[in-house]
């Protein structure tokens, strides 16, 4: 593909596009069937509008919120600071439409606060987890033997503690802050994706498409990232989603017990444990925060569903 | 001797509606089945066979499926089903008054013809005497189209289904229940269809027990080698009498595992408590003391319950949970001895071994076996068979096929095979029903269809089907045959003759009218405005 | 059935234990010692430490705090399996006095919560799959989705007010929000520490009646979340199992439809629900925590909360371990019926 002497830079640009395209056409049409089917499924919509509406909110919270904290530097950490007003313990109105605090701090900007400390601990948990365990997941059933073995009773002893305990030792043992929680919840997410990538590996493997790739002469690596790994990749996709959920649950259950960020920071667990204190004077304190965590799980759990009806072999095509 | 007809489908029409749209998937089917005689039905996938066996079977899906229109009637006798004609004639011409044309259902009959019923109802009512009552009894049924099973509540279908009508599937791999053994399958059929049968069952088993307590007859669970070993039946050193003799060279012939009783050395199976043969109790009796008390009052019981179902004493006893358990378990025991019987007439070897097996531990064949066994258990006058030897090797097919004809010729049961191998048909069928697109094309018997076929859908199914023709290069070089077109789309198939569009044959008038099953010659009915004349579909079959 | 090979089964599944058991023993060890305190000093308190360190030399001894790490795991291992798990930090009583002074409270309270979610979950995922789109279908999908989205601290919380705000409106504020047993009243003498059955064993009326009700808000909080998982998973695989062959075949023998589902269809589902199940109970060990917190249950869950709170070394390392047990034996159970519901498991499948 010469570029001609003379020619615009943008009509080479749009060959390289066109013959892209030309390459991976089975693949991109593969996306567009997928893209279909999935704004066929409601549900899976409607996950994926509350969770983009999640993430406008963590990203616009400085604009939608009526109080901004501020960012104090104690011993080394910044920590969130709101200020107090006179308006404590004020019930849902037009000027604080989730109330406010026994500081008189406006509970609806906290909770927009809090979106974006759920969200970032949502990804840096789950990231990080599910790649580490599938890594895992793939070595212990690509490679079998004694490999396989060692990572499957490490997992199998991470598995038989119940995560939540794990993790509250793990942040207790390491200190009280939001960074250890997510330590903590790395720890103990990742032996799922294990578990869950072993098996599709191993029944992967046994597919008969791998012993044509094999008796074509294909190299170990090449048959375990370029075969078995997409194959393999659906159910965590799916998984990781729902996980998505079900980390910022914890996270702030966490938080709720008072393990993770620091009292008075907009984060949603830590209000709720807040509100307990005024349970029945401002009942709005701990509702909201929860509430907003119910919408979020909401949305993951309807996203994993969604993904894993259009993922399914059986109901594609 | 005619024999009598077992199975009458007329106008059978069904129908699913789902979010596309309707899939008219059997469009007013109509044939008749007699005893003894095996039916195929043809047809490509989504010609509407197996519809057509789930509808007489009643086993549609019912959120989309639901059969719109028509009647089977199941052994409807002969004297009925001249009369009902007649009822039906006066009920349509009365329906027709109301523009009701084609959905004929049975209600609808009953409601025209209410007045007449009524009146048969009521003198019946009055008159008790010998054969007028008969001959108004008859009148009733016909006119009430009492035979038809489709208005038959889902109650009466359950103790229709496995009983006089029976279905075998496709997949004996997937169509037996995994969790529970073969011989358990076999024998919930039993207990649900044959329970008196079993009570006189459970009652000579009781017999034999009660004799062997009462001669103090006790015996223990052994394998033969066990025996062997210890120096027992015979085996002793010096030991010459016959009987001892008799009973070592017996064991000899027997395998080392084999379980035996101690008390009379036979076979005796891990299925059951206590010995076949001499009726020790060979493991652990938990409820040992109480024994005897316990054996009088199930014979009691199952006295009851043979002469009559729904005695007080069996109501009782089933309306407590632990007891109606206990029950259950005794009735299933006895079904599982005697499908260990009904797994010896379908040739499978070791049947007591295989009965205490669960599905997966059983190969292809045998499963298929199995399931012909626990469908044949209650000797059904009707055998559906789907399809059941497409998921099975050639040799193993023609084992199965032969089976079946065996069993039919014992029983005299009627078989509705349907296939898409025409192969099987000409083998085994004495009638062909050829389908397409969930109306019948043609029927007759075989000779008929095969030799002297009308319909041009027949017609290209039959010169589709590849043939060795003879090594010479010319013959060699002749193209196959195929049928241009496809299968219709069942949501909005062809207007008039659903074949319309990919017949050879097609008239304009095969566009707008649906053909109906006209009788070409005795026995052969055809749907087809321009059937293939007599000449040409025997010159075809001679010169092809 | 073969019982032979179902014991077979169990012995293999309990030697299987023993390395995940030790392995958990070296979780919690690495645990302990990556907390950057010196125990020593964390028992003593802050103050305390400063006054005295002959007593932080003499804890370092006791304890083996100085020994090379492996001596000190042996060590640890030592006195776990002669029952000592240390001194509490919390109480200063022996963690294992604690522990079991705590238990039977939790104990009561999963398994109430569980015999709530169990039969309730799976008779509704049954129901719901047999009877799809009726309005029975709905509200279980409707629960199977938000039930799992609802957070465990949160929804206790929102009981808790519901029974106390709206419910005073309506004079049916019955519900008691705290504790076990009613203030006023003396607990029954301890046979086995719970509540319900001590009082039934002592005859003592009005103590059960003040125990049941104030089991019932904290058991449906902590049985709520599992139920919505039980029953998801029941009616996915009734769904799955419902579609098969042989459900077609058992109909096709003329079996009642009520029996085509359960014991046809649900045997073959049981698997799925088994695994939940199993789930479930781990689960309902970590959803004690809250559980026990919000509504002032004093159960090993707030014994750990605590000694979380207050770098409780050995508390901590005391609760990992028997709630590990209790968790693996669970599996354990799990497992053997798995074996025992399917024999394709126990013979050793296609």
């Amino acid at each position: 593909m010469a570029v001609e002497s003379g020619e615009q830079p943008f009509v080479t640009w749009s060959r390289v596009w066109r013959r892209f395209l030309q390459e991976h056409a089975s693949r991109i049409s593969e996306i567009k069937y997928t893209l279909f089917l999935f704004r066929k499924n409601r549900l899976a919509v409607l996950g994926l509008g509350l969770i983009l509406g999640l993430i406008a909110i963590a990203l616009a919270a400085p604009e939608l919120a009526f109080q901004q904290p501020v960012l104090v530097n104690i011993s080394g950490s910044l920590q969130q600071r709101w200020i107090p007003s006179s308006d404590v313990l004020v019930g849902p109105s037009w000027t604080h439409p989730f109330g406010t605090d026994n500081f008189g701090v406006d509970w609806y900007s906290k909770v927009l606060y809090g979106a974006s400390v759920s969200l970032q601990v949502g990804i840096l948990v789950v990231v990080p987890a599910s790649l580490i365990g599938t890594l895992l997941g793939l070595l212990a059933g690509f490679k079998g033997g004694l490999v396989e073995e060692i990572i499957m009773r490490i997992t199998d002893i991470f598995l038989s503690i119940p995560s939540l305990i794990l993790a509250i030792a793990i942040t207790a043992v390491l200190g009280r802050s939001i960074t250890h929680v997510m330590y903590a919840l790395i720890i103990t997410w990742w032996p799922w994706y294990t578990r869950l990538v072993r098996g599709q590996v191993l029944s992967v493997k046994e597919r008969q498409f791998i012993e044509s790739a094999k008796s074509v002469g294909a190299s170990p690596t090449r048959l375990m990232l370029h075969h078995i790994l997409p194959n393999s990749v659906s159910p965590v996709i799916v998984q990781a989603s729902m996980d998505f959920g079900y980390v910022i649950l914890t996270a702030a259950g966490l938080g709720f017990l008072g393990l993770g960020s620091a009292p008075g920071t907009a984060e949603w667990g830590v209000m709720i444990s807040e509100g307990i204190n005024y349970l029945f004077v401002a009942p709005w304190m701990s509702a909201f925060p929860g509430l907003a965590i119910v919408i979020a799980v909401l949305g993951f759990n309807l996203l994993g569903d969604g993904l894993r009806d259009i993922l399914d072999p059986r109901l594609r095509r | 001797m005619i024999s009598p007809v077992v199975l009458g489908v007329e106008g059978l029409r069904t129908y699913f509606h789902t979010y596309e749209g309707t899939v008219k998937a059997v469009e007013e089917i109509s044939f008749e089945i007699r005893s003894g005689e095996t039916v195929g039905l043809v047809g490509e996938t989504g010609s509407g066979k197996t519809v057509t066996a789930l509808s007489v079977m009643r086993l549609v899906p019912s959120p989309p499926g639901k059969i719109e229109s028509g009647r089977v009637f199941l052994e409807e006798p002969e004297e009925v089903q001249r009369l009902r004609r007649d009822y039906d004639a006066m009920a349509r011409a009365r329906l027709q008054q109301n523009k009701i044309e084609r959905e004929i259902t049975s209600a609808q009959v009953q409601q025209a013809l209410q007045p007449e019923i009524s009146a048969l109802r009521a003198k019946l009512g009055a008159i008790a005497k010998g054969r007028e009552k008969e001959n108004l009894r008859l009148q009733l049924q016909a006119s009430t189209s009492e035979f038809d099973i489709l208005q038959k509540t889902e109650e009466q279908m359950r103790t229709i289904r496995g009983n006089r009508i029976s279905m075998i599937f496709q997949e004996p791999m997937t169509a037996l229940n995994p969790v529970f053994t073969i011989g358990d399958q076999i024998a919930e059929t039993l207990v649900l269809h044959r329970r008196a049968d079993l009570c006189s069952e459970v009652l000579k088993a009781l017999e034999l027990e009660v004799d062997a307590r009462r001669h103090n007859v006790h015996g223990r669970r052994l394998t033969v080698k066990e025996a062997k070993d210890k120096g027992l039946a015979g085996h002793h050193m010096g030991d010459q009498s016959t009987a001892d003799r008799e009973i070592r060279e017996r064991l000899g012939r027997m395998k080392d595992e084999e379980p035996v009783c101690s008390a009379c050395w036979s076979r005796a199976p891990d299925l059951w408590d206590y010995c076949p043969s001499c009726g020790a109790r060979l493991s652990f009796d938990l409820w040992a003391p109480f024994r005897s008390w316990i054996m009088s009052l199930e014979k009691k019981l199952y006295t009851r319950m043979m002469a009559d179902l729904r005695d007080e004493l069996v109501d009782f006893v089933d309306s407590i949970r632990f007891l109606r358990r206990l029950v259950r378990n005794r009735l299933q025991d006895e079904g599982v001895r005697w499908a260990v019987r009904l797994l010896e007439e379908v040739k499978i070897p070791d049947p007591e071994r295989i009965a205490g097996q669960y599905p997966f531990e059983l190969s292809g064949g045998m499963r298929q076996r199995s399931m012909i066994a626990m469908m044949m258990a209650c000797n059904p006058t009707l055998l559906i068979a789907d399809e059941p030897t497409t998921a099975l090797d050639v040799t193993v097919e023609a084992q199965i096929l032969k089976l079946m004809k065996e069993l039919q010729a014992k029983t005299n049961m009627a078989i509705l095979l349907i296939t898409h191998d025409l192969g099987i048909v000409a083998e085994v069928c004495d009638k062909v029903g050829v389908m397409y697109a969930g109306s019948i094309a043609e029927f007759g018997t075989t000779e008929q269809v095969f030799h002297r076929m009308r319909h041009p859908y027949t017609y290209g199914l039959m010169r589709s089907i590849p043939r060795f023709r003879g090594v010479a290069s010319e013959d060699r070089k002749r193209e196959l045959y195929i049928i241009r077109g496809t299968v219709p789309n069942l949501l909005h198939p062809p207007t008039g003759c659903r074949f319309h569009p990919r017949c050879p044959r097609a008239l304009a008038i095969c566009k707008e009218i649906v053909p109906r099953l006209e009788e070409a010659e005795s026995g052969h009915l055809v749907a087809c405005h321009n059937p293939i004349p007599l000449s040409e579909s025997v010159a075809s079959e001679a010169g092809a | 059935m073969s019982a032979m090979k179902l014991w077979e089964y169990v012995v293999r599944r309990l030697v299987a234990l023993i390395p995940v058991i030790i392995g958990v023993t070296v979780i919690a060890f690495i645990l302990w010692k990556a907390i950057p305190i010196d125990p020593a000093v964390a028992y003593l308190g802050a103050k305390g430490a400063q006054k005295s360190p002959e007593a932080i030399a003499a804890l370092h001894a006791a304890w083996h705090l100085d020994d090379p790490l492996p001596a000190q795991y042996l060590w640890y291992m030592g006195n776990l399996v002669r029952g000592d798990l240390g001194p509490s930090f919390v109480n200063k009583d022996p963690v294992a006095l604690n522990l079991a002074r705590f238990l039977p409270a939790t104990l009561e309270l999963t398994f109430y919560a569980i015999l709530f979610a169990l039969p309730v979950g799976i008779y509704m995922g049954i129901l719901s799959a047999m009877k799809r789109n009726s309005w029975i279908d709905q509200l279980a999908r409707v629960l199977a989705i938000v039930g799992v989205a609802v957070p465990i601290y949160w929804l206790g919380i929102m009981l808790k007010i519901f029974f106390h705000e709206n419910l005073a409106v309506l004079g049916l504020n019955v519900l008691p929000l705290d504790g076990r047993l009613d203030p006023t009243l003396t607990p029954p003498p301890t046979v086995t520490g719970w509540y319900t059955i001590d009082s039934i064993l002592a005859l003592n009326l009005t103590d059960f009646v003040s125990a049941v009700s104030h089991l019932i808000l904290p058991a449906f909080t902590l049985g709520f979340a599992q139920l919505a998982l039980i029953l998801r998973m029941t009616r996915s695989g009734m769904l799955e199992v419902l579609g098969q062959d042989y459900v077609r075949t058992a109909r096709a023998k003329g079996v009642p439809e009520r029996e085509v589902v359960f014991k046809h269809a649900f045997r073959n589902a049981m698997n799925a629900t088994l695994t939940v199940s199993g789930l479930t109970v781990g689960t309902a060990l970590a959803g004690d925590v809250y559980v026990e917190s919000i509504y002032g249950i004093f159960g090993i869950g707030q014994y750990f909360l605590q000694a979380a709170l207050s770098d409780g070394f050995f508390d901590i390392l005391g609760y990992l371990f028997i709630v590990t047990i209790f968790y693996v034996t669970a599996n354990l159970v799990i497992d053997v019926l798995y074996a025992a519901v399917d024999p394709q498991v126990r013979l050793g499948g296609s």
